[in-house]
């Protein structure tokens, strides 16, 4: 069974999609912190990271796994009000990233997973 | 029969040959019938020819046949032929059937055939021939056109006697121009004979050669010469098919001139270059040298390989960067002359170059740079040894160059002038001129280079001697601004060629030389007067006339200004009696009222002479003051000093001589002794006389008085007629004593004008009659026309107790006379000029007072417009009795620009001009309007500033007037003292003008200016700074600037103001705050500057403050506007950002647990589906919150307050119970006190407003609780809600309750709610206060009163 760990600072977001993975079979866990996700990682198959957040920003999570090393798959969680050129910039800095927009999670967000978990 | 076979046989035969012959014709063939015209057979090459068949043909008349149509059209044609039998066509075109052009020869003849007329036509086909001819014509015409157009010259020639000799058969037009040739008279001719030098220019074999090989040869340029042409020719010789010769050439004369003379230039320009002393060098852009001539190594000691393709660094250390800078110039493009450098050689020696270069364009383009160097270390050495020379010359020395700049200025000079060679060198030589004239005149250096004639024509004071040039003259500033008389010397200075280039002066200060040269002069006008004394002692015949004799020769040949001898009265009174006198007296003896008694009337040189028996001067009259009784008049008369010397006869005394003189100090001690030891003479003179008496041989003593008399003595009869007359008649007046005796003065009508007759007659009959007769003046004209002046003195002749006649003294007192005038001209213009009236007034009456005076009967002064241009009229005068109308209007209306006429001549030259006869002067303009009213003479006077000249004043007489160089003088001093004048009236007017400039700046100007001491206490304050500061001037005055100025830049004003005193800064500028009397503070832009004696001591402190206030406070205002908006703007942007974060988030949450729940069984998955629906109900009412304060902040400004009667403890509850669920799950306390009270306002605005300071407070709290307090008090109801959060930061306190303001941006929430709750509650009549304390918590107060107004 594919691990995920959700980094997303709303608590009913995340729970909301930790509850959503497990009915479709995934063990999913969820962090608000995002310096403690990154601590976690290393026992997870994917990522699922929320951009916009309080103290950490996604973005600076996604440069410091570039840095540690951290190899494992990651899907961006964005917000419609995430201006296109910091999509794209983000796209260009880390490639093959993946976004699934946080208002149509209930559509796409399942066939992502499977995608990049190669299923 | 057989006859008639062989016949038929051989008509047979002969038929089938003419048939062949017919069939196979290459030529087509038609026969007609001759009468019908009906074709009867046609050859079947003409069928091919044609294309049409036999049948076609045959039966047919010719011209029904297409092909013919045209040709033979009619039957008139075809009778035509019928006639004639004959007819040819020699291009004749045909169509055939299939419509083909053909060119034929159509030849028809007519026959008989067996009693038959035929006609057989031939045609033969030349459309090939024809277009063969035709293409053959045009290359022809073509050839032909090359041949005559070309630009070369083509000849061709035909071989003769096999290649002996070649006949010209054909020339091109551009063989005619060059061999001046034409075709017709050459073609034919033997080329030999033509051209006869064709053999020696070898172009013939070449002929022959080609003729022979067929080869074609080039024959390259050679000069063709014969003895009709000659010129450079090339040729390309060949022979045609015809075997006809073509020789194909150009004439390159004019090119190989060209080339030679390229080549020539070029050589001439090399040898110039390469023989040329001088260095000539090429640079190129990049400032290497790219030639050097051969004269490098002697101009500049180096080889040139040494320096071509480098840019030199040879140059001397001191000079290198100037020079460098000077070529970087050069290769910008800027020429350059004689720059001089030092060189280094190789050897390490030091030369001196002078170096001019000029830029070469070529193409518009800078290509190189062209220089000259000469080598000039040797002129440099010989300059320096001429420097040493004139250094050494013990007089001091300088020399100028042509251009007349000072070239050298030797020590000598520095020391006579005070003026250092530094500071001349390089000046032109009229700085020289100003130094020692005070004015540019030239120097003597700079006359001896000026046009010859010049000097001689102008400066009579020269002399000159070769080429040296010599003057003696007075110096106004010689000696460090004294003045000298200098004798100097000039001579041309000349370089190695001979050539002048400039001129050396020497000057020398003779002034003690000279003085003792006035002193020798000085002492033989004494010895003169001496000896002439002695004669009037000797010749006097009484007391009296030895008296006025002395004082006449003390007064003419002392050239005193007046002397008069008086008694002692032995009486009570001691009064002196004037008893003879002569000069400019004018009745100053009658108020004389002297005495020798020891009073204040005799304590004057006169009574002190006469009571000590000694020479008693008035060194100064001016000053003297024993003179203060007759000083008045004694200066009024020009008397400056005096000498009183006592007679004494034999120890009495018994008079004085006394003597005035126009100069200060006239006498000196050497000459009070020669006068001292006149008066002894003649008081033994005096006492001779008493004593000789009848003795004296009166006739003889008489007779030498009146042959030596130095004025004319006339004895004239009862009657008038001059019975004898002394020589001196000739000397005055050009006479001989013959043509005059006998005469009556009345006779000498060309001596005497009529009206002095008149007087003289009147004279003569008062004197006849006994009466006494002063001496009188009358005019009077020399033989030379000269008008004079002259003094008639007489007394009658008594014999026998009646009157036998007169004797009557004349003498020519016009000089003395003249004097006086102008003398008299000049106190008065002086006086008037010091009177102090202004410039306007004082004109006429200068003007009126120099023509009166000095017989002038126009005057006008002419003076400079504003812009210094031209002269204007400032004023003109004349007698009012005259009418000059025609002249006056002239002279008003004209203008002088500089040089342009009399007047404008001598503004240009600042030199006085006499015009002797107007008429005469070409340089006059107004001369018409002069000569209509009678003008003849005229003088024209410098009004002189200094060196300037300010304006000019001409004055015209009547009468012709020779120059009169004394007046020439007089004028041009009355001149200058009028420049005087109005140099101090314009610098008065210009003084005054600035004053009031500078009062009216510190009056009215509307920044307060302050004045104040070291002390800083104020002096002055205009009304601008008590203005600005409601300070009167005398209150400013008891301040400084620290009482004024706000505390807060008191320090620093005091600092910066001390370092301005001491020097530090310049000046101190601020913008600052002042305190007015009224101590309103307001805003002032100050700048202070210090004032300081010429010692650099602090006078005064002088300060201009601007009052800046509303422009400050403009400032502010816009500043902070400006701030807000930016602010405002910034915090919006954020809050789109934070709402659509805030609504975007929860709808996720709605969204995915829908989903979710969608698929869940209700049973088994219950808690799932509970959890899921918590949140999306939970997420759904965070939507609806943003949802409602984005409509809150829409309806914001158009709410409404709807009050009502409601009880406050109901609106609170509620609102704790919304908020119940979110303290616990932060674990914080919520809970309220309150009673409830009544209230009449809105329940929704407030519940709204509490709830929203409820949600704030839970979201910035982590530990402890929250609590709603309200109470009643007064009538206002306050409600508080505390938290034990993180609390507000100081510098965030003003912005709490401004819109989309948030603490931290990445808060929740929109920043919008406390705004909104503070308008609202605002607009119920209440408001929302706080207490903050970072890290402990905050406390919100709404107060609102109990019942809301309407």
């Amino acid at each position: 069974m594919k691990k995920i760990l959700i980094i997303e600072d709303e608590p009913d977001v995340a729970r909301s999609i930790k509850m959503y993975l497990e009915k479709a079979g995934y063990t999913a866990a969820y962090t608000l912190d995002p310096m403690e996700g990154l601590e976690k990682l290393k026992d997870f198959d994917l990522l699922l990271l929320d951009l916009i957040m309080p103290k950490i920003s996604g973005r600076a999570v996604l440069r410091e796994m570039k840095s540690r090393g951290i190899k494992t798959p990651i899907i961006v969680l964005s917000a419609i009000s995430l201006p296109a050129t910091v999509g794209e910039e983000l796209a260009r800095e880390f490639p093959g990233l993946i976004f699934v927009p946080k208002t149509s999670l209930h559509a796409q967000l399942l066939p992502a997973i499977k995608k990049t978990l190669g299923e | 029969m057989v006859e008639r076979d062989l016949a038929e046989i051989a008509i047979r035969d002969s038929e089938t040959r003419y048939r062949r012959l017919f069939e196979t014709a290459q030529d087509g063939i038609l026969l007609l019938d001759a009468d019908t015209g009906q074709i009867i057979d046609v050859n079947p090459f003409l069928i091919s020819m044609l294309g049409y068949s036999h049948k076609e043909f045959l039966g047919k008349k010719l011209w029904e046949v297409g092909a013919f149509k045209d040709i033979v059209t009619n039957k008139a044609k075809f009778s035509e032929l019928q006639k004639k039998g004959y007819v040819r066509y020699e291009n004749l075109p045909l169509q055939t059937r299939s419509g083909k052009q053909k060119a034929v020869e159509f030849v028809s003849n007519t026959y008989r055939v067996d009693h038959t007329n035929v006609i057989q036509c031939n045609i033969r086909d030349i459309t090939a021939r024809r277009i063969a001819e035709e293409r053959l014509k045009q290359v022809e015409a073509r050839y032909s056109d090359v041949f005559d157009n070309s630009m070369n010259c083509i000849a061709v020639y035909r071989a003769e006697n096999d290649g002996e000799d070649f006949v010209i058969v054909d020339f091109n037009k551009a063989a005619e121009r060059v061999e001046r040739v034409r075709k017709k008279d050459i073609v034919g001719k033997r080329v030999t004979s033509v051209f006869p030098g064709v053999r020696g220019f070898g172009i013939f074999g070449v002929f022959k050669r080609v003729w022979n090989t067929g080869k074609p040869e080039f024959f390259p340029a050679k000069v063709y010469q014969d003895k009709r042409i000659v010129g450079w020719r090339d040729n390309y010789v060949l022979k045609l098919d015809s075997g006809e010769i073509v020789a194909i050439y150009s004439d390159l004369t004019n090119i190989k001139k060209a080339e030679q003379d390229l080549q020539e230039s070029e050589s001439k320009f090399r040898r110039l270059v390469e023989s040329s002393n001088d260095l000539i060098m090429l640079t190129g852009m990049d400032g290497k040298v790219t030639y050097l001539s051969p004269s490098c190594l002697k101009v500049l000691g180096w080889e040139p390989k040494k320096l071509l393709g480098t840019r030199p660094k040879i140059f001397h250390p001191d000079d290198a960067s100037r020079v460098n800078s000077a070529l970087a110039g050069a290769l910008k493009g800027k020429a350059g002359t004689g720059l001089q450098y030092r060189i280094i050689t190789p050897d390490g020696k030091t030369k001196w170059v002078s170096h001019s270069w000029s830029p070469i364009m070529l193409d518009n383009k800078l290509q190189m740079v062209a220089s000259v160097v000469q080598d000039i270390t040797e002129i440099k050495a010989s300059q320096d040894r001429l420097t040493d020379i004139i250094e050494s010359l013990p007089d001091p020395t300088f020399a100028i160059d042509l251009q007349g700049r000072v070239i050298y200025w030797n020590k000598e000079i520095e020391n006579l002038s005070g003026i250092k060679s530094e500071k001349m060198l390089g000046k032109p030589g009229g700085e020289v001129g100003k130094h020692f004239y005070g004015w540019g005149r030239p120097v003597a250096a700079e006359l001896l280079l000026a046009p010859k004639g010049k000097i001689e024509k102008e400066y009579d004071a020269f002399k000159r001697q070769g080429d040296i040039l010599t003057a003696k003259g007075w110096v106004p500033r010689l000696m460090r601004g004294k003045p000298g008389y200098v004798w100097v010397m000039v001579r041309p200075l000349y370089d190695a060629e001979g050539g002048i280039i400039g001129a050396i002066e020497s000057v020398r200060d003779i002034t003690s030389q000279k003085r003792n040269e006035d002193a020798l002069q000085e002492k033989n006008r004494m010895l003169a007067l001496i000896s002439e004394c002695n004669q009037a002692i000797v010749r006097s015949v009484d007391e009296i006339g030895l008296m006025n004799e002395i004082c006449r020769v003390l007064v003419n040949t002392g050239g005193y200004r007046m002397a008069w001898a008086g008694c002692v009265d032995e009486g009570p009174d001691k009064c002196v009696i004037p008893k003879a006198s002569y000069g400019f007296e004018k009745g100053y003896l009658k108020t004389l009222d002297i005495t020798w008694a020891d009073t204040e009337r005799g304590r004057g040189p006169t009574g002190t002479a006469i009571r000590t028996g000694k020479p008693s001067i008035a060194r100064d009259i001016l000053s003297d003051p024993r003179f203060e009784p007759w000083r008045k008049d004694a200066l009024s008369h020009g008397y400056a000093s005096s000498i009183a010397l006592p007679i004494a006869l034999e120890g009495k005394r018994c008079g004085a001589l006394n003597i005035y003189s126009e100069n200060p100090d006239a006498f000196d001690t050497g000459e009070v002794r020669l006068l001292d030891e006149l008066a002894q003479d003649i008081a033994h003179g005096i006492s001779a006389l008493q004593a000789k008496s009848a003795l004296v041989d009166s006739e003889k003593t008489f007779a030498a008085i009146f042959n030596n008399a130095t004025d004319i003595v006339v004895f004239l009869d009862s009657s008038g007629k001059i019975q004898k007359i002394n020589p001196s008649v000739r000397r005055m007046w050009g006479y001989r004593p013959v043509d005059i005796i006998g005469k009556r003065f009345s006779e000498l009508t060309d001596l005497l004008p009529p009206d002095s007759i008149a007087v003289m007659a009147e004279k003569f009959r008062k004197r006849v009659s006994g009466e006494e007769v002063n001496p009188y003046v009358v005019e009077a004209r020399t033989t030379e026309d000269r008008q004079i002046f002259v003094e008639v003195r007489g007394s009658a002749v008594r014999m026998g107790g009646g009157i036998a006649g007169a004797v009557v003294t004349l003498s020519d007192i016009t000089k003395r006379l003249s004097a006086d005038k102008r003398l008299l001209a000049s106190y008065q213009v002086a006086s008037i000029l010091s009177a102090g009236g202004s410039v306007a007034d004082t004109w006429p009456v200068v003007l009126r007072t120099i023509c009166t005076n000095l017989d002038w009967a126009w005057g006008e002064i002419w003076v400079e417009d504003e812009a210094r241009k031209q002269l204007s009229l400032a004023d003109s005068w004349h007698e009012e009795s005259k009418n000059y109308q025609p002249f006056e209007k002239v002279t008003t209306e004209i203008k002088f620009k500089c040089g342009s006429g009399l007047v404008g001549r001598v503004w240009a030259s600042g030199k006085p001009v006499w015009v002797e006869n107007i008429s005469k002067e070409r340089v006059f303009i107004r001369t018409a309007a002069a000569r209509t009213v009678g003008f003849k003479s005229a003088c024209a006077i410098p009004i002189a500033m200094g060196a300037e000249v300010a304006g000019v004043m001409v004055f015209f007489s009547e009468k012709e007037r020779s120059p009169e160089h004394e007046l020439l003088q007089s004028l041009n001093l009355i001149g200058y003292q009028i420049g005087q004048f109005v140099k101090r009236k314009s610098a008065e007017r210009s003084l005054r003008d600035s004053e009031a400039r500078f009062r009216n700046i510190f009056e009215h100007g509307s920044v307060g200016i302050l004045l104040s001491g070291p002390d800083f206490r104020f002096i002055k304050a205009n009304p601008a700074a008590c203005r600005i500061f409601g300070y009167t001037e005398s209150e400013l005055c008891r301040l400084s600037f620290k009482e004024i100025t706000h505390r807060e830049h008191r320090a620093r004003d005091i600092e910066q103001i001390q370092r301005l005193g001491a020097g530090k800064i310049p000046f101190y500028k601020a913008e600052k705050r002042y305190v007015r009397k009224d101590g309103q503070v307001i805003w002032g832009a100050v700048n202070v500057s210090v004032v300081r004696d010429s010692k650099g001591n602090l006078l005064y402190h002088l300060a201009m403050v601007d009052d800046i206030t509303e422009q400050k406070r403009n400032e502010d205002t816009l500043r902070s506007q400006k701030d807000q908006l930016q602010e405002l703007s910034l915090l919006r942007e954020r809050f789109m950002a934070d709402m659509t974060h805030e609504l975007k988030t929860p709808l996720s949450v709605i969204m995915l647990n829908l989903d979710m729940a969608r698929n869940m069984d209700p049973v088994t998955e219950s808690r799932d589906m509970e959890k899921s629906f918590d949140l999306m109900w939970r997420n759904a009412m965070r939507l609806s919150i943003s949802v409602e304060q984005i409509m809150q902040l829409t309806k914001l400004e158009s709410v409404d307050i709807r009050s009502q009667k409601f009880y406050l403890d109901h609106i609170m509850r509620s609102v704790i119970e919304d908020y119940m669920p979110l303290a616990h799950s932060k674990g914080l306390t919520l809970d309220l006190t309150g009673r409830d009270i009544e209230v009449v306002g809105d329940p929704h605005i407030l519940s709204m407003a509490v709830s929203n300071l409820v949600s704030n407070a839970l979201k910035f709290t982590d530990n402890g609780g929250v609590r709603l307090v309200w109470t009643e008090e007064g009538g206002d109801i306050i409600i508080s809600v505390s938290d034990t959060g993180i609390g507000i930061m100081p510098e965030n306190k003003p912005k709490v309750f401004d819109k989309f303001f948030k603490e931290n941006h990445s808060a929740p929430g929109s920043g919008i709610g406390l705004a909104i709750s503070s308008t609202l509650i605002t607009k119920m009549g209440g408001r929302i206060e706080f207490d903050s304390m970072r890290g402990q918590g905050s406390t919100f107060r709404i107060i609102i009163p109990k019942v809301a107004k309407k």
